[in-house]
């Protein structure tokens, strides 16, 4: 049951409780917006392979990243399309390229995808709404444009036209993906508009995508893979590649890196933060915790009631720094396009976070209290 | 008879450590005696509040004896101190009340310590404080409160428990001379009431009168005791005997402070005729005999004095003096007496008058 003066130390003094509640509630919202952001970092370096169907990837041994994927040999999926299990092996092509807003000639790059439309080309996506209007771009300088790529690429209704790397192209038709960190934009053309863009040869793959029958086991056939082909690509199954991918993103690239450690600093500028708030606290009160040591509190009783004080203030700032981060990931969705939404893990995250920061905050003031001599309140 | 609720025995204390270390208190030795109210006076820095802090368990103790409700404070280790807390009331300087909360919580502060139920808690600290006439302001919060309704709750605060020994620090510093005395009034009714020791540190002259005993404490040392009931019959008895005439009532204090009881049976010579006059009585209880030559020439009651005459004159005692029944006598001795006297110009004449009276 909570002690009343840990209670009625919080409600009375409402402004002075207001402005520690408003500093530990605002870094809690950093802490869950820094999380946030880097949560979203790592799951959007898988956010254009979850569109994309396959069970073993193929990709050239200097790959860092999809930003940076480098080519192989289309040779080294012919090498492998007859190993027992796989079902398809479908060249895709990724690359960057300068696209010109057609209303204000503004140039961005983009991400453009491609590979070759036909029976196995078009299952590459998961997307339904891609597999159908595939077909109309099999047309030269047509593509289809994603809905979430940003304005300032220009008008994205099916009809309309943009320049890409010089080529007047037209928008057929629409889908919904995101390039997530990769790039603000993307579309979609076939191989051949791909190879008229970039003056690209088709032979120089960007990735191989293995489709595979359904009684194979991923890790088998790529096993097997491996054995054949040379050591100029990378065999992966789709699960090791996304550990890759986020690896990457979490621990090599600078952006994890520092939405990594901005966490890390956060959450140690709240143990500061909530060091203080609660010394103050304590301070203001310690004359009232050494009048308790006079009446014979112990200091169980006492530590008793600066940690409930402590975790009240700590419980009431979790709330509202969970509810100011969710406005904020709406916010941040809605003005950078980057979906980022509270997840369950990260709000026990959060909480275990703040719940530790609060006990080592907590045992600093509580030093405070325990060293009040009962004797100076005479 | 009253017996002792605290025993302290040489009792010495410092602050500090190696050649930063100052005594503060010394030899201390005295008892306070359940149902007393104890006034302590003092300069500052004369180590009353050490005293008080000591008694109160907030400070260990070094050196000595402190003996509280039979129990040796000596030697006992936190946890101990801090259990022995638990049994004394505090009243603070200034109030030192719980601002977040109200009168009646502020009050069940103290009650967390020991095992009440809700509606013991509630109907106790409700009881306490209509009692003390807040039953009007249980739900304030101190600053909503004036200052003399603050010290009543702190007052409230400090005897819910019931405790035996209630220490408190200048409890009527900031207030007014009605309430202050109500206040001191409050605690006096609660040390007899519970049979315990209300020991006050205090300069407040207004209250006093409320005192049982008046300890004075000088470079921490207890300069003087005096039992305040006892003293005042005594001045009165001295103001009536005329010998005194002319000293101011500081001076027929130290007087009476000086002064010792001494007990006479029935037939028992108190001072023979014709011996060395040693000391000077005043009879508080009994009847005395005055014989002149072996023949009884008057009878002394009550508040009557006799054996000034030879220590004035230095002549032999020109009278004996038998105890007439059981009696208490206070005496004081030569040295005191001469000293009281050199301090009083005019006793000389006055003491001529009264032998005047008598002859």
């Amino acid at each position: 049951m909570l002690h009343p003066l840990a209670v009625m130390n919080i409600v009375h003094n409402k402004s002075r409780s207001l402005s520690s509640i408003v500093g530990i509630s605002f870094v809690i919202m950093i802490i869950f917006y820094q999380m946030g952001a880097y949560s979203k970092v790592i799951s959007a370096s898988m956010q254009v392979y979850n569109e994309l169907e396959f069970d073993i990837i193929v990709l050239s041994n200097d790959y860092f990243h999809m930003g940076q994927s480098f080519t192989f040999p289309r040779q080294r999926l012919y090498q492998i399309s007859d190993i027992s299990g796989v079902e398809t092996a479908v060249p895709f092509y990724i690359a960057l390229s300068p696209w010109r807003n057609s209303l204000n000639g503004i140039i961005r790059p983009i991400l453009v995808m491609a590979m070759p439309i036909n029976n196995q080309g078009s299952q590459v996506f998961s997307s339904n709404e891609i597999r159908e209007s595939l077909p109309l771009i099999i047309q030269p300088n047509t593509l289809l444009f994603d809905r979430r790529s940003r304005k300032f690429y220009g008008p994205q209704t099916p009809g309309t036209t943009a320049e890409i790397a010089g080529n007047e192209f037209k928008i057929l038709g629409n889908y919904t993906m995101g390039g997530a960190f990769i790039s603000t934009g993307t579309t979609i053309v076939s191989d051949q508009n791909f190879q008229r863009i970039f003056f690209r040869s088709l032979d120089n793959v960007s990735f191989g995508l293995i489709r595979l029958k359904n009684s194979a086991h991923a890790d088998v056939v790529a096993e097997k893979m491996r054995q054949i082909l040379e050591e100029d690509v990378l065999v992966l199954t789709r699960t090791e590649l996304e550990q890759r991918e986020k690896s990457y993103w979490a621990t090599t690239s600078s952006v994890g890196l520092l939405l990594g450690s901005g966490v890390i600093v956060v959450f140690l500028v709240g143990i500061v933060i909530l060091s203080q708030v609660l010394a103050t606290q304590v301070m203001n009160h310690i004359t009232e915790y050494a009048t308790l040591k006079a009446f014979g509190y112990s200091s169980l009783h006492l530590a008793n009631i600066v940690l409930q004080q402590a975790f009240a203030f700590v419980i009431i700032s979790y709330v509202i720094g969970f509810g100011l981060a969710v406005g904020f990931y709406k916010l941040t969705s809605m003005l950078a396009g980057v979906p980022i939404g509270m997840t369950t893990y990260r709000a026990i995250a959060v909480a275990l976070m703040t719940i530790f920061m609060g006990t080592t905050a907590s045992i600093t003031s509580l030093r405070k209290v325990l060293l009040a001599d009962p004797a100076d309140v005479f | 008879m009253s017996e002792p609720l605290i025993t302290i025995k040489d009792l010495n204390f410092f602050f500090g450590q190696g050649e930063a270390r100052n005594q503060i208190l010394f030899d201390i030795n005295i008892e306070f005696m359940r149902g007393e109210v104890i006034i302590m006076t003092g300069p500052s820095g004369s180590g009353k509040t050490t005293l008080l802090t000591l008694i109160g368990a907030l400070r260990t103790v070094q050196q000595g004896s402190l003996v509280v409700s039979k129990r040796e404070y000596s030697g006992l280790n936190e946890k101990e101190l801090v259990k022995a807390r638990r049994n004394i009331g505090f009243i603070f300087q200034l109030h030192n009340l719980f601002d977040s909360l109200t009168a009646i919580q502020n009050v069940q502060m103290p009650m967390d310590l020991k095992e009440y139920t809700r509606k013991q808690r509630h109907e106790l600290a409700t009881d306490v404080l209509s009692k003390l006439g807040l039953a009007e302001r249980l739900y304030y919060k101190p600053a909503a409160l004036s200052g003399g309704q603050r010290q009543r709750v702190a007052i409230g605060r400090a005897i819910v428990n019931k405790p035996q020994i209630i220490l408190a620090d200048e409890p009527t510093a900031a207030l007014d001379t009605e309430i202050g005395r109500h206040v001191i009034g409050t605690l006096k009714t609660t040390a007899k009431e519970n049979n315990g020791v209300v020991l006050i540190v205090t300069h407040d002259s207004r209250v006093l009168d409320f005192a049982d005993r008046i300890i004075n404490m000088v470079d921490g040392r207890i300069a003087s005791d005096i039992l305040v009931e006892k003293s005042i019959a005594l001045c009165e008895y001295l103001t009536k005997s005329k010998v005194f005439l002319g000293l101011t009532p500081a001076e027929l204090t130290e007087i009476a402070y000086k002064m010792k009881m001494e007990k006479f049976k029935p037939d028992e010579t108190i001072i023979y005729q014709g011996e060395e006059g040693e000391k000077f009585y005043i009879i508080d209880e009994g009847e005395v005999t005055v014989q002149v030559d072996g023949s009884p020439v008057a009878t002394l009651g009550k508040g009557d004095f006799f054996g000034e005459m030879a220590l004035v004159t230095g002549q032999k005692r020109n009278a004996t003096c038998i105890a007439k029944c059981n009696s208490k006598l206070f005496s004081l001795d030569k040295d005191a007496f001469q000293k009281a006297r050199a301090a009083c110009e005019s006793l000389p004449e006055q003491l001529i008058k009264v032998f005047f009276q008598r002859g």
